[in-house]
């Protein structure tokens, strides 16, 4: 009996994911989500130690779908200017003329975002959560779409100014790219050896096919079952004896979005359970802080998101 | 093609130990019950086992099943081809009236008809459950283990010896549990070469092992038992007490000189007749009442010289309108007896079986006994062949027992209007014979039956409200086994009439012919059998008649100048069968009873329960009996049936959730899958509540293809589920057959 197709993924993110896979060896979780937080309009915070891989993600993923790059290196001493842009003041026309920043590019990188003060990094927070940037008292709409992908070294790093949680929760997803295995490291020697390998990558979308994409994520139905297993979730979250601090309901609506996202990459039009199970750890992994003495008991958030996970009823019907 | 042969062997022989195992439990039936004969039951035990290993088709093989019990039964108990569609009609008529007896528990009243019928159709369904769990599913220790106990409970509690059944249960038993564990063993290991010959050597061991054991067992040496054997120990007790009697058996018997006492149920078939109208089958009158029971006074037989030619002239009653009635009766083999009975009052004898016996008549209590033709040769023509010695009757001829006889006779009408006008002039022989009391007869008798009758004016009227007494009003019960024994002082009528209430047609009727004496009215105890059950129609609607000992009955003559002797039935919850011709004005007829019986009105709700349901149909002397063995065997089946369905609970189930499955419409996809999903939980594993369908589908241990159906139903669910869609026609179809397809294939 021929089983009708059910479950495909979207073709054209397919595209976009192969696109990528061929310079980020054996990285596709990441690599999808990444992608759903780019269809999500949301931004992605990547937590890693250096060198597996964080800016060949973010390059070549502005690069397959033909948007401008930025990247923008964290130091103690840059200033909200550096990120947002400046206005200098133009002799030849006698008025003040605005230089965009780095920011102003439809992927960025920002890398090491703790490294630098707080005052720069809400700059640049603002910019991810309005879309926009203010100088001089004039707004500035950034360019659609617009997706910072922003590294931190983990926490214990020496030096480092640690985002407050208000500034966590406006990334959608903290993804870890992580070692890779002993045969991927393999491929990878094997492949890169005495070439760049982002120039392989050729763009499989152009901006403005993102841009409905994203559009059409807004359309993907989200049924009450759902919504309801989202808000539970969060629920537990918050009345967790080892939590300090739970999921905003910024975080649900996060969640949902995701949710939505990852859907329209796997080919549905509505949300299921298991995308949401599938997105839990990590839209909720930077919003939650534990209480000092769990984290003395060894409890992690991870473990105690799936602990949720296991303890919610999953909506059926 | 050689494995597969060798798993049908296996099966074949799994169904062969069921079988013997079955039989186990059919065999006690032959030896406490009246069963003669068990081989249609194993015919139908066999039947359903072979049909259910040869057919795939459960609906075929049911199909099969029911019709292999109804020809079974049909060419059991009808002569008459099975497309005469005649028999149908007679079974529908016996099911009809046997099951409200099936309700009431009165088992013996039933026909046989209908109870075969009923215990086939109940043997095969068991037949085909066992095997369906036993050899298809492969669960035989728990029927092993119950047929152990009720072997074990039969062998403790009722006098049947089961120590054979017992071992050869053990036998049977570990052998199907073996055969069983080989095939498991094979679905296990499918894919490894497997050799027929493996097959059947893995089954020697455990022959040898089991057989080993069982003769280690039996020859070992056993203790005494720790206790004594309950049976005799209870039976001890009870003669112990001493207030209950030995139990005697209901049934046409010679002698009543000791009345009373509790009697059990016997359902043998005495004879079977086709007769044009339903009668009592009169057999004997007796005259002289004890206080204990019925003698017979001098009795002088003679010879009727030409049996068949002979016309009974001399009348027991005339001056009535009769009805003619042709009656040939067909005696069973075990139960032929010695004596003409015939319906009202003989005319001729037509033809009897065996021919060469000679008939001989006591023209005083019209009663017809057969002798060998050599006796009568040889004897005195006087002939008085019995003579009464020290309180028993001795025979100088022998009895020859009729196997068959036809004769022609008359069933009275009464008259209301002639017998009220009857009068007394009562003949000296009458008034000496027939109104003859013991003198030791209480007092209190006479007085009550002259308070019963004191408005009474005529014999007749004293006839009816005597009847009435006893029949009416719930002054007495109806009862066979609660009843008590006279003492060695005490009147027999006295002890029904005053003090227990209660009894059956022989202490009604007595009453009734001694309180009828004690005012004058001349009356004899008349015993026969009830007109018994109608089981069909001849084609010349005649009606046939089956008379069992249990219908054996007694009643009362009373004597009415110029017109004889005229039947009346004094036992509660009978019913005369005598026409009554009501032709008096209404103001004058006596407080009638007959034949109306709907005014019994006994205090016990099981009389009551009879009447209605007896209508007008009469019934021997019954009451409810069963035996402890078939009460042990029904308890077992019940037992078993339950063991079966709560051990099959999940198979219940799944038949169940299938069938609201494909009771479902073709749209309602999604109520379907949920059946399946619940179907799976209950059988395999539940989901978690965390669980999603997918991660439950995948946790499930299913094989590859049907995790790949289950993980494509359940995408489409998610679709109606989550994603408010409606499922286009195509799809469903095919995702209602996967549903189905892998409902069936779902095992525990």
């Amino acid at each position: 009996m021929s089983v009708m197709k059910l479950d495909q993924p979207h073709q054209a993110i397919e595209n976009l994911i192969q696109n990528i896979e061929k310079v980020l060896i054996g990285k596709r979780k990441v690599i999808e989500l990444s992608i759903v937080a780019l269809l999500a309009k949301g931004h992605v915070l990547l937590e890693d130690v250096p060198g597996v891989g964080k800016t060949m993600l973010v390059r070549s993923l502005a690069r397959s779908i033909g948007g401008d790059f930025k990247r923008l290196q964290f130091t103690p001493d840059l200033l909200p200017t550096d990120v947002t842009g400046v206005s200098i003041y133009n002799q030849r026309s006698m008025e003040f003329e605005f230089r965009p920043g780095p920011i102003f590019a439809n992927v960025i990188l920002a890398d090491e975002i703790n490294r630098t003060s707080p005052k720069t990094q809400s700059a640049l927070l603002e910019a991810m959560e309005e879309h926009s940037v203010t100088v001089d008292g004039v707004t500035h709409r950034l360019s659609e779409p617009f997706f910072v992908m922003a590294t931190q070294n983990p926490l214990e790093y020496e030096g480092t100014f640690p985002l407050p949680e208000a500034q966590l929760d406006r990334f959608l997803l903290q993804l870890q790219l992580g070692y890779p295995t002993e045969n991927e490291e393999m491929q990878i020697l094997t492949r890169f050896i005495g070439q760049q390998p982002i120039d392989k990558v050729e763009p499989v979308l152009t901006v403005e096919e993102v841009r409905a994409l994203q559009r059409e994520v807004d359309s993907i139905k989200v049924s009450e079952g759902v919504k309801e297993y989202i808000v539970r979730l969060c629920h537990k979250t918050r009345s967790h004896p080892s939590v300090y601090l739970g999921v905003s309901p910024r975080g649900a609506l996060a969640l949902c979005r995701a949710s939505q996202a990852l859907a329209f990459l796997r080919g549905r039009d509505f949300v299921i359970p298991d995308d949401v199970k599938e997105l839990v750890p990590v839209t909720f992994r930077h919003r939650i802080i534990l209480k000092p003495e769990a984290r003395l008991e060894g409890a992690t958030v991870d473990r105690l998101l799936s602990g949720v996970l296991q303890e919610t009823r999953v909506p059926i019907g | 093609m050689k494995t597969w042969r060798s798993t049908k062997a296996m099966e074949w022989l799994a169904a062969l130990f069921l079988f013997l195992l079955i039989r186990e439990w059919l065999l006690p039936l032959a030896a406490l019950t009246d069963t003669a004969d068990l081989s249609p039951f194993y015919l139908v035990t066999a039947g359903v086992l072979l049909l259910d290993l040869l057919l795939k088709r459960r609906v075929l093989a049911a199909v099969l099943k029911l019709a292999g019990v109804i020809w079974l039964v049909h060419a059991s108990f009808f002569q008459d081809s099975i497309l005469h569609l005649q028999w149908i009609k007679q079974t529908y008529i016996h099911l009809k009236q046997d099951i409200p007896l099936a309700l009431g528990q009165n088992w013996l009243e039933m026909s046989l008809v209908s109870r075969n019928l009923l215990f086939d159709l109940l043997l095969a369904a068991l037949a085909s459950l066992l095997f369906y769990l036993v050899v298809e599913q492969r669960q035989g220790l728990w029927f092993v283990f119950l047929t152990e106990v009720y072997l074990a409970t039969l062998d403790t509690f009722v006098p049947y010896e089961a120590s054979g059944g017992i071992i050869r249960t053990l036998i049977f038993g570990f052998l199907l549990l073996a055969v069983n564990h080989l095939l498991a063993m094979e679905r296990l290991t499918t894919g490894r070469a497997k050799s027929r010959f493996a097959l059947w050597k893995s089954l020697f061991v455990p022959m040898v092992i089991i057989l080993f054991s069982v003769g280690v067992a039996y020859a070992a040496p056993k203790h005494a038992p720790s206790w004594p054997d309950p049976v005799a120990f209870l039976q001890g007790k009870q003669s112990a007490g001493g207030s209950t009697a030995v139990m005697k058996k209901v049934g046409y018997d010679d002698d009543d000189e000791n009345l009373g006492g509790p009697f059990a149920q016997d359902d043998r078939m005495v004879f079977r007749a086709i007769v044009g109208d339903k009668f009592y089958w009169r057999g004997d009158s007796k005259d002289i009442y004890t206080g204990k029971g019925w003698e017979k006074s001098d009795v002088v037989y003679e010879a009727i010289a030409e049996p068949r030619t002979h016309k009974w002239e001399e009348e027991m009653f005339k001056g009535l309108d009769t009805e003619k009635v042709t009656a040939s009766l067909n005696f069973s083999e075990l139960e032929k007896l010695p004596l003409i009975f015939y319906p009202g009052q003989l005319r001729q004898i037509l033809a009897y079986t065996p021919s060469n016996a000679a008939i001989v008549y006591d023209r005083k209590s019209n009663h017809l006994e057969t002798i060998r033709g050599e006796d009568l040769l040889r004897g005195s023509r006087l002939a008085d062949p019995k003579r009464r010695a020290s309180g028993t009757q001795e025979l100088h001829v022998s009895p020859v027992n009729l196997v068959s006889y036809k004769l022609v006779a008359e069933a009275p009408v009464i008259s209301v209007k002639k017998l009220t006008e009857a009068g007394t002039n009562y003949s000296e022989e009458i008034r000496r014979s027939y109104l003859q009391l013991p003198n030791e007869l209480p007092a209190r008798v006479k007085e009550l039956a002259e308070t019963i009758t004191k408005d009474a004016k005529t014999p007749y009227d004293k006839v009816r409200a005597i009847e009435s007494y006893l029949r009416t009003g719930g002054r007495f019960r109806y009862e066979t086994k609660d009843v008590p024994t006279p003492g060695p002082d005490q009147d027999f009528v006295d002890q029904f009439l005053f003090e227990s209430h209660r009894g059956y047609c022989d202490h009604f009727s007595t009453a009734m012919t001694v309180m009828l004496r004690s005012v004058g009215v001349p009356a004899r105890w008349v015993k026969g059998f009830a007109p018994g059950t109608e089981i069909g129609e001849t084609e010349d609607h005649q009606k046939i008649i089956e008379v069992r000992s249990k219908d054996a009955h007694s009643w009362v003559e009373v004597y009415f100048p110029q017109y004889g002797w005229i039947p009346f039935e004094a036992t509660t919850s009978f019913v005369s069968p005598v026409r009554v011709n009501y032709d008096l004005p209404i103001e004058t007829q006596p407080d009638s009873v007959l034949p109306v019986a709907q005014q019994d009105k006994p205090k016990d709700q099981k009389d009551r329960t009879r009447n209605e349901r007896e209508g007008d149909k009469e019934s021997g002397s019954a009451g409810i009996h069963l035996s402890k063995g078939m009460l042990a065997a029904a308890g077992g089946i019940i037992a078993a049936v339950l063991l079966a369905a709560w051990i099959s609970r999940r198979y219940l189930l799944i038949w169940w959730l299938k069938r609201q499955m494909s009771a479902y419409q073709e749209d309602h996809f999604h109520k379907k899958y949920e059946k399946l999903l619940y179907m799976c939980e209950r059988i395999l594993f539940p989901r978690k509540p965390a669980e999603t369908l997918r991660e439950y589908v995948q946790r499930l241990s299913l094989s590859g293809d049907k995790r790949q159906d289950l993980l494509y139903l359940t995408k489409l669910y998610e679709k109606v589920c989550y994603g408010y869609k409606e499922i286009g026609a195509k799809a469903r179809e095919t995702a209602n057959k996967i549903v189905e397809r892998l409902a069936s294939q779902l095992k525990p």
